[in-house]
């Protein structure tokens, strides 16, 4: 600490310049407007250099997470594509309808906004009309659900997350296609109900659910989530189910849209059926 | 140093800042030469000032005079480098065989008009190059920066062998 001090003291001249030198160039950046201006831009140049390499060499660490995750989706994938293959029953040889066997398209669209702690989140993503997205379209993430598309507009679009008080989804338990439909409860982003399943029904923690197929935005058998707590009360004819949803809202990066191409023909043939029944 | 030292670098002080900003602002000739007579303050502060009060002193005409031209900190900056550069130029100049100096004025005239040539040269540098920020205009820079000299170093020559002698030689 002495010679510290020593060394400071013999130094003092020096010191004191380059603190003075220090402090005058401090003042021509903070309060010149022009000079400001050129500074940041030069600066915002080499530091934009030095964090896209610094992401480069973090992106290495990531690798293996990165590795399981790709792994996990190829699996899916292959268990969507087995799953294509509609069989007609009551012929001995399977039709390959080129409608039917590519009924689910899928495109990639990256998440640039997004927010989980309000009571109804919404997603945007940079897919739009332009890219064929139209409003109610399902929206599903490698992990799981994620949400329905509201509005678009050339470029991009809102999508209603899963998280947004009024959305539900209609889904089943892996196990035993039991039917019932999942709600956000609120709080928690990682957590929801699932309601409507009747109390007579084998369920127990750690069922898987998926997604039913009666539903014209999602196809059958996605992941939501698997069951956290059953519980229900006695007065109630249904459980009350604590759902540990499968996607990270927080970490959403990319999604992938749905455009179900059966879709329009599936729900006007419902639309003029229940007319007519109606009528 | 005594006091009366103190109250004629007090009153010389004033007087450059004033004389600087409400006179030599005005100067430009042909939008290339400007005036910063003001320096001149820093090249008379005595010999034997120490090096630390030469730097604040230094600093202390740099920033008002950067107040009144709404150029926060390239003054400050150009004068704490020259006042930091000084005891090493007057080094310099100062032959060996020279004996005990106690005044710039005992410099004689071409030592003089060397050493604010030096002085001048460096600050003038300076607040061009922060001003402009950029190597883009390097070529206009350089004709601002030697016009500028001259036109500066012509003014301070002009002061220093002009105003009383008896106002620094009694001090």
């Amino acid at each position: 600490m002495q010679s510290l001090f020593l060394l400071i003291k013999r130094f003092r001249t020096p010191i004191l310049f380059l603190l003075l030198e220090i402090f005058c160039l401090i003042l021509v950046v903070s309060r010149n407007r022009y000079q400001n201006t050129i500074f940041y831009n030069f600066s915002s140049e080499y530091t934009g250099k030095l964090l896209g390499f610094s992401n480069g060499v973090w992106e290495y660490f990531n690798l293996q997470e990165e590795n399981k995750k790709l792994a996990q989706e190829n699996a899916q994938l292959r268990y969507l594509a087995s799953k294509k293959q509609f069989p007609l029953y009551g012929q001995n040889k399977t039709i390959r309808d080129s409608s039917i066997m590519n009924q689910y398209q899928f495109d990639v669209a990256k998440v640039v906004n997004n927010s989980t702690h309000k009571s109804n989140n919404y997603i945007t993503i940079n897919r739009g009309r332009i890219h064929g997205v139209k409003p109610g379209m399902g929206v599903i993430s490698p992990e799981g659900v994620v949400g329905k598309v509201k509005s678009c507009s050339d470029h991009y679009a809102i999508v209603v997350s899963l998280l947004h008080s009024k959305m539900r989804i209609s889904s089943e338990v892996k196990k035993n296609n039991s039917l019932g439909y999942v709600q956000w409860a609120g709080g928690d982003p990682s957590k929801a109900k699932m309601l409507d399943l009747p109390r007579h029904l084998d369920v127990k923690k750690n069922d898987t659910i998926i997604t039913s197929g009666y539903n014209s935005t999602f196809p059958p058998g996605i992941t939501i989530g698997i069951i956290k707590n059953v519980g229900f009360k006695s007065e109630q004819t249904f459980f009350d189910i604590d759902v540990q949803l499968s996607t990270e809202f927080n970490q959403l990066s990319y999604v992938y849209i749905i455009k179900n191409r059966l879709k329009l023909e599936q729900e006007k043939l419902e639309k003029e059926s229940f007319e007519d029944i109606d009528e | 140093m005594n006091n009366k030292v103190i109250i004629s670098q007090a009153i010389f002080f004033v007087l450059y800042v004033v004389l600087q900003v409400f006179v030599a602002k005005y100067l430009d000739l042909f939008g290339v030469a400007f005036c910063f007579l003001y320096i001149n303050f820093i090249f008379n502060i005595p010999y034997d000032t120490k090096r630390e009060v030469l730097l604040l002193l230094g600093f202390l005409i740099g920033f008002v005079v950067d107040s009144f031209y709404n150029t926060w900190g390239i003054q400050s900056a150009a004068c704490v480098f020259i006042a930091f550069i000084r005891p090493f130029v007057i080094k310099v100049l100062t032959p060996k065989n020279a004996g005990e100096e106690n005044e710039i004025r005992d410099m004689g005239f071409l030592r003089f008009a060397l050493y604010a040539l030096i002085l001048t040269f460096l600050h003038h540098s300076i607040i061009f190059f922060i001003e402009v920020a950029h190597f883009k205009y390097f070529f206009n820079t350089v004709v601002k920066i030697f016009f500028s000299t001259i036109f500066t170093l012509v003014i301070i020559i002009i002061i220093q062998y002009l105003s009383p002698k008896k106002v620094t030689k009694d001090t």
